[in-house]
């Protein structure tokens, strides 16, 4: 029973929190200028985030340790330093995006600039881990979270057609602006798959004492949640779609991203954009703090942990702090939150070949994982991502330029 | 010796060619920014005359339109030759009137008159056109 | 034995199952006519610094020594003392009596000074 409710509320958990800044941003701008085109990107995305979910929390649940801990121990500083350094500073930028995002959702509903609302937003995700474990971090974040279905409400009250729909699941070439296609092809990518929320599922799964029994809620979980999220996310790409696209409105900030609400939900569409932006927002401000906590505790060996008191993991507690005061110091300068977005998910696309190299060793390693180790199409996966992520990485740099 | 003249004559015209071909393609993706930018101020003014949006939110809206055709503009300019091709030029005037229009919408959400935001959104210089 | 897969880099705990931090270093020693011996390993951010780049450890170094917290670091445990290499390397001593702990009791006084903190 108590295995049936942790299954639901993992799948609860993963819809809810799984729509932030990136996501919207990167759906928000793929409806507005290719229709459903992009679609099939979303899918793609979430599939391989499934995927790299699951070993996270398979190689937790078997090894006892988090992602980050698993890499220091099987390659070494040498190889962990180029990876941790490029994942801290993705996550001190997306950071400040989600701070960002956060604080205009609120600008959006009070008028005030969202500059003023950075230390406030700043102060309640430290008083959130300060004060809160991980269940109630991830649980409390997935249920508030659930408001971002509005993005689904809205899509469906629109009556996109199945047929347009179902087109928008087959790549295709676009009919004008391929590089910017590209670009938003490679981003959804980028937005998807974080390298934060890996090490955050398997440090959870090491708090919350995930064992090797419990293995098929984690493999349900990875699937059944992203793709229930990844649906959530395909909300706001056929929302913008059916909304924006219409009126050749392209998707430059947040504020114009709000109207794909008004045909859907009328007076209350800025009230639910703006509640579904920042609660996404602030959801994943608190995963990628403690995440920073995580991964330096873990890299460095510290006593870690969001279910221990804060004094018995002091430097824990720090590193999460400085990281955040860090982001605080970017967000408050006022850069804007979606070129925040956009540079920090064409860099997780940069270090992505090295984000899933260690995969490929430490799930065919019996050391890890003993004999849970992944199957040939695991291991295909795994290559097959290693690769496309390579090739990837080198032209997301000039799609950027060009297309960005 | 001809030969050579030729192959020089091929080369620049290649050299323009593809720079007229950027230059379009810069005037393009900016008319493509301010079409949508005349097309946002252009739901956000509709949205709120039917009281789907608050006058907070149109206000914020217009505000941040107003930055970013300003930037846009600054963009436009930054590259002197868009500005002396007739396009560029036109989109740059075009930019100047949607900046003061939407300073005039702003005036007319704050006093609340809704029958002269009517007759402004209609004076909006740039919109994506129909046959698009 | 093998140093680099069951040692280095490990999470090193002390006798009561504290964690103390990560095996950063091996350190050996050089025999005149005999194998070298492995004399211990060692626990801080400057000898990890060191294996990235010289540079980089000389600089934390530099910086534990500028903020005060650089006496009896880095943390040098005997390959005597260590109990069990295993799941991690267990060695034989208590946490709170070393240097490992300096930053950590350091830290824990003004987390602790922040109601909620326990």
């Amino acid at each position: 029973m108590s295995a049936i409710v942790d299954l639901i509320l993992g799948v609860v958990t993963s819809i809810g929190g799984f729509v932030e800044v990136g996501s919207i941003s990167t759906a928000a701008q793929a409806g507005s200028e290719f229709g459903f085109q992009l679609l099939w990107a979303i899918a793609a995305a979430g599939l391989m985030l499934a995927m790299l979910v699951e070993m996270s929390g398979r190689l937790a649940a078997v090894s006892r340790r988090s992602l980050a801990a698993s890499v220091r121990e099987r390659f070494g500083i040498h190889f962990q330093a180029v990876p941790l350094t490029a994942e801290l500073l993705i996550d001190l930028l997306l950071l400040a995006a989600e701070i960002g995002g956060a604080a205009i959702a609120i600008k959006l509903l009070t008028g005030i600039g969202f500059q003023w609302w950075i230390l406030p937003i700043g102060l309640c995700i430290w008083l959130v881990l300060w004060t809160c474990g991980f269940a109630a971090i991830e649980h409390g974040i997935g249920l508030f979270g659930l408001v971002t279905l509005s993005f689904v409400l809205a899509a469906w009250r629109l009556h996109p057609s199945p047929l347009d729909l179902g087109a928008g699941f087959v790549p295709s070439l676009p009919g004008h602006d391929a590089v910017r296609y590209a670009f938003l092809a490679v981003s959804i990518l980028g937005a998807t798959v974080s390298p934060y929320l890996l090490n955050f599922y398997s440090s959870g799964a090491v708090e919350e004492e995930m064992s090797e029994k419990e293995l098929w809620v984690n493999r349900t979980t990875a699937y059944l949640g992203t793709a229930f999220g990844s649906v959530v996310s395909m909300g706001v790409l056929v929302t913008s779609a059916m909304v924006l696209q219409p009126r050749q409105i392209v998707v430059d900030s947040y504020e114009q991203a709000a109207l794909m609400f008004v045909p859907a939900f009328g007076r209350w569409a800025i009230t639910l954009f703006a509640l579904a932006l920042g609660i996404g927002c602030f959801g994943a401000a608190v995963e990628l703090t403690v995440n920073a906590g995580y991964v330096a505790a873990q890299v460095f060996g510290w006593s870690w942990g969001a279910n221990k008191p804060r004094r018995d993991a002091a430097r824990f507690t720090t590193a999460f702090t400085l990281v955040l005061l860090m982001s605080l110091a970017i967000a408050v300068i006022g850069f804007d939150p979606l070129r925040l977005t956009m540079i920090s998910v064409a860099l997780t696309v940069v270090v992505m070949p090295l984000l899933v190299l260690p995969f490929l060793v430490l799930m065919n390693d019996p050391k890890y994982v003993k004999d849970h180790t992944s199957g040939a199409i695991g291991n295909g996966f795994l290559a097959v991502l290693t690769i496309v992520g390579a090739l990837l990485a080198i032209a997301v740099i000039p799609l950027e330029i060009m297309g960005g | 010796m001809r030969a050579r003249f030729s192959s020089l004559v091929s080369a620049t015209l290649i050299v323009a060619l593809a720079g007229c071909s950027r230059q379009d393609e810069r005037l393009r993706q900016h008319r493509k920014h301010f079409e949508s930018l005349g097309a946002t101020t252009a739901a956000i003014g509709e949205a709120w005359l039917a009281g789907s949006v608050s006058g907070t939110y149109t206000l914020t809206a217009l505000d941040q339109t107003f930055r970013l055709v300003e930037q846009e503009q600054t963009a436009l300019a930054s590259k002197p030759n868009t500005l002396i091709d007739p396009r560029g030029a036109a989109l740059s005037q075009a930019a100047e009137k949607l900046l003061r229009l939407l300073a005039r919408l702003t005036e007319d959400v704050r006093s609340g008159d809704a029958g002269a935001l009517r007759g402004h959104l209609a004076e909006i210089p740039i919109k994506p056109s129909e046959s698009h | 034995m093998d140093l680099v897969r069951d040692v280095l880099d490990k999470k090193v705990s002390d006798r009561n199952g504290r964690d103390m931090g990560r095996a950063d270093s091996i350190v050996l020693e050089i025999r005149e006519g005999a194998p070298p011996r492995v004399a211990g390993i060692e626990i801080g951010p400057a000898v990890l610094g060191h294996r990235v780049r010289p540079v980089v450890g000389r600089w934390i170094a530099g910086l534990e020594h500028a903020l005060g917290i650089d006496q009896g670091r880095p943390l040098r445990i005997a390959f005597g003392e260590i109990l069990d290499v295993g799941d991690h390397v267990k060695v034989d001593r208590a946490f709170g009596e070393t240097a490992a702990a300096t930053v950590e009791q350091g830290l824990r006084r003004w987390v602790s000074s922040i109601p909620g903190a326990s």
